[in-house]
């Protein structure tokens, strides 16, 4: 499915990047970025709560295109311009971890 | 010039994880028992009990270096050591006003007591230390540095440790010390690190007096004060930091 066929069940705000051209299938959901390195298996979004600028570099190692940073919080100002740079699409949304994950799995299995 | 069995990273009775046997005389008895002569305190973000400890080793001849764990709002440990205590006390109130305002039940996370230097427990403090700061890396380095002290990443590839919690070497971490716990996990380091040049500690990371044994590393330097500590870090001078398994 399209990213941004989401956006709005999940009250997203997109923050770098287009959701528009953006096809996903597969996603994590983890804080620990040494365990999303180690994610065997193809992964396009990422539901974290971690926004400091790593978890660019580790979306860009494991091939994840979009991350969603959970819980309200924001995102650090390095991480922002590092993934703007890199084309990787960041968005933020006030759910939770676990809520998220759901509206995900249900949408992509459906 | 002489070599010093050092331990860097050592809780104290005020850390909420560490047993509450970590006074100052039953460490002093500990480190006189295995040679050890030069030590930081270093409990989890405050450096409240460092002066009590700073006394009363110093009447067994061990030298106590004035250091913190700050944990950041990564879930990553950073030791700070500070070239004396009144700069440290200072950097652990910073640290501490970036505690966050959750109440503590001592029961379930942990007793913080606050010793003097003859093993008297003066206050039971209520604040949450075993909790994250809402530091984040960056913030943690930048406020060790204002205070003048060193920073070092604490145990890398444990939890908690900087690779295990942020998969990769930051940017804001090159050139940063980092302490290892196990020793064969420093042929790792190149692959984290690249070819740039960093610091290596090895410490017990003791929360109980049974922790406290062999030193890992020793410092080689002239004196134990922050000047030569810093040199040694930096081996300049023919200083040296040397790990010993």
């Amino acid at each position: 499915m399209r990213f941004s066929q989401a956006l709005e069940r999940i009250s997203g705000t997109v923050v770098t990047g287009d959701p528009e051209s953006l096809e996903v299938s597969q996603g994590i959901t983890c804080d620990l970025l040494s365990e999303v390195m180690s994610h065997n298996g193809k992964a396009d979004l990422w539901i974290t709560v971690q926004s400091h600028s790593n978890i660019v570099a580790v979306a860009l190692i494991v091939g994840v295109k979009a991350i969603i940073l959970a819980n309200g919080r924001d995102y650090n100002a390095d991480t922002v311009q590092k993934a703007r740079d890199e084309n990787v699409l960041l968005v933020k949304s006030p759910l939770g971890g676990f809520e998220l994950s759901g509206i995900f799995y249900e949408m992509l299995q459906g | 010039m002489r070599c010093f069995k050092a331990d860097f990273h050592i809780h104290t009775c005020i850390s909420p994880c560490a047993d509450i046997t970590m006074t100052p005389s039953v460490v002093a008895e500990r480190l006189v028992r295995y040679g050890i002569d030069w030590i930081a305190i270093t409990d989890h973000n405050t450096t409240r009990n460092v002066q009590a400890f700073q006394k009363a080793l110093s009447r067994n001849g061990i030298k106590v270096m004035p250091g913190i764990e700050i944990q950041t709002v990564e879930d990553v440990h950073i030791l700070g050591y500070f070239p004396d205590v009144e700069t440290a006390e200072s950097a652990g109130r910073a640290v501490e006003q970036r505690l966050p305002p959750v109440a503590i039940d001592p029961e379930r996370d942990g007793y913080s007591l606050l010793v003097d230097e003859t093993d008297v427990f003066m206050d039971m403090v209520t604040l949450p230390f075993g909790f994250p700061t809402s530091l984040n890396i960056e913030e943690a380095l930048r406020l060790i540095g204002s205070f003048g002290g060193l920073p070092v990443f604490a145990h890398v590839f444990r939890g908690l440790g900087l690779f295990y919690q942020m998969g990769i070497l930051p940017e804001s971490a090159k050139g940063i010390p980092l302490e290892v716990y196990l020793l064969e996990k420093r042929a790792l380091i190149p692959a984290y690190c690249g070819t740039f040049p960093t610091a290596l500690f090895s410490s017990s990371d003791a929360h109980t007096p049974e922790a406290l044994g062999d030193a890992r590393m020793e410092i080689c330097c002239e004196s134990r004060i922050f000047s030569e500590f810093l040199k040694a870090v930096r081996a300049e001078a023919g200083r040296s930091i040397r790990l010993c398994r």
